[in-house]
């Protein structure tokens, strides 16, 4: 862990927040990429879901498919705004480098 | 964490994901007297006992920000508060689904309902106690008593259908629980709680590498002022 008293340096954060971005770039794909198999697999899987004809609610079928997607989509809108976070803090940090290089 | 690790952290996330997908829908057996929606079970209580996880972590990491003003616990704090708040709005919302087609409503304004909605609320507080605090200190400050004070509701949320009544049916898992599963019901469960537990361990490393990163970059922000 940094001293809290060493300055930071723009080229180390510079460093640090690229190589962050290709990691959070890779776990914003992956994230979406899972998130869309898992949403996807219900529908494969719904000739597989064990309904027995005397069983009550099988007009429920609806409100177990929103859940499930609503569900996957509070985690799919976490992940985007996380990737979306990282890019900002990117376009800031070059920002940075422009001020601070043109007052060196 | 490096990042290497975070991105092979969400990949087994990712395949238990999968897995416990197949489990809800092609394992475990439909409930009697619910039918097919009782299957929101699998998301719904895993998702709101990893919340209040998350809260509990927040505490501690407040608590111990409290103490030692190290930032590092700041970050977790401020990770798990966020991505609790994420968690807990997804189980509120599968709660309500869950609720329309066997209660006939969406929500109810008994104990359990309205504590969840409290402890909702000071969560979002947190959240908002840090975007609009004057500075970033105090922000820290304040938000730290604000989360000690959320996690300090979670054991009233837990336990509100057992001691005040309303509609909430009695848990079936965990401490104090009355009711039993169908052991395919219970391995289901389970095996939705360690998936939901590793993906919020994914998404917390990644939340708290991301807020070190907008750390350098205010303290870089200052120098430049």
């Amino acid at each position: 862990m940094r001293n809290r008293s060493t300055p930071v340096s723009l080229s180390w954060t510079f460093r640090r927040l690229t190589a962050a971005s290709r990691t959070a770039r890779a776990f914003t794909a992956v994230a979406v990429s899972l998130l869309v198999l898992a949403l996807a697999a219900p529908a494969a899987l719904a000739s597989e879901i064990k309904i027995q004809e005397s069983l009550p609610g099988e007009s429920n079928l609806g409100y177990l498919l929103a859940g499930t997607l609503l569900t996957w989509a509070g985690f799919f809108a976490y992940a985007v705004y996380l990737w979306r976070k990282n890019r900002d803090l990117r376009r800031e940090v070059d920002d940075l480098r422009r001020l601070l290089g043109e007052r060196e | 964490m490096t990042g290497a690790w975070r991105l092979g952290l969400l990949l087994v996330a990712g395949v238990l994901v999968l897995i416990d997908v197949y489990l809800i829908f092609g394992y475990a057996p439909t409930e009697r007297s619910m039918g097919i929606v009782q299957r929101l079970f699998y998301f719904h209580v895993p998702v709101i006992l990893t919340s209040f996880l998350s809260f509990a972590l927040a505490a501690a990491g407040s608590v111990l920000y409290l103490v030692r003003r190290d930032r590092k616990w700041d970050r977790l704090a401020y990770a798990s508060a966020e991505v609790g708040v994420v968690f807990f709005t997804v189980a509120i919302i599968t709660g309500a689904v869950w609720a329309k087609p066997v209660w006939n409503t969406w929500w109810v304004w008994d104990a359990n309902g309205t504590l969840t909605f409290v402890l909702w609320l000071i969560f979002i507080g947190y959240l908002m106690v840090r975007a609009y605090a004057p500075d970033a200190e105090r922000g820290r400050r304040w938000s730290a008593v604000t989360a000690i004070i959320g996690a300090a509701t979670v054991p009233f949320v837990y336990m509100a259908a057992d001691w005040w009544g309303g509609l909430h049916p009695e848990r079936v898992t965990g401490p104090g629980a009355q009711g039993s599963l169908e052991s395919e019901m219970f391995v289901t469960l389970m095996f939705s709680f360690v998936t939901f537990i590793l993906l919020f361990t994914a998404l917390i490393a990644e939340r708290v590498a991301l807020r070190r990163d907008e750390d350098a970059v205010e303290e870089l922000r200052l120098a430049a002022a």
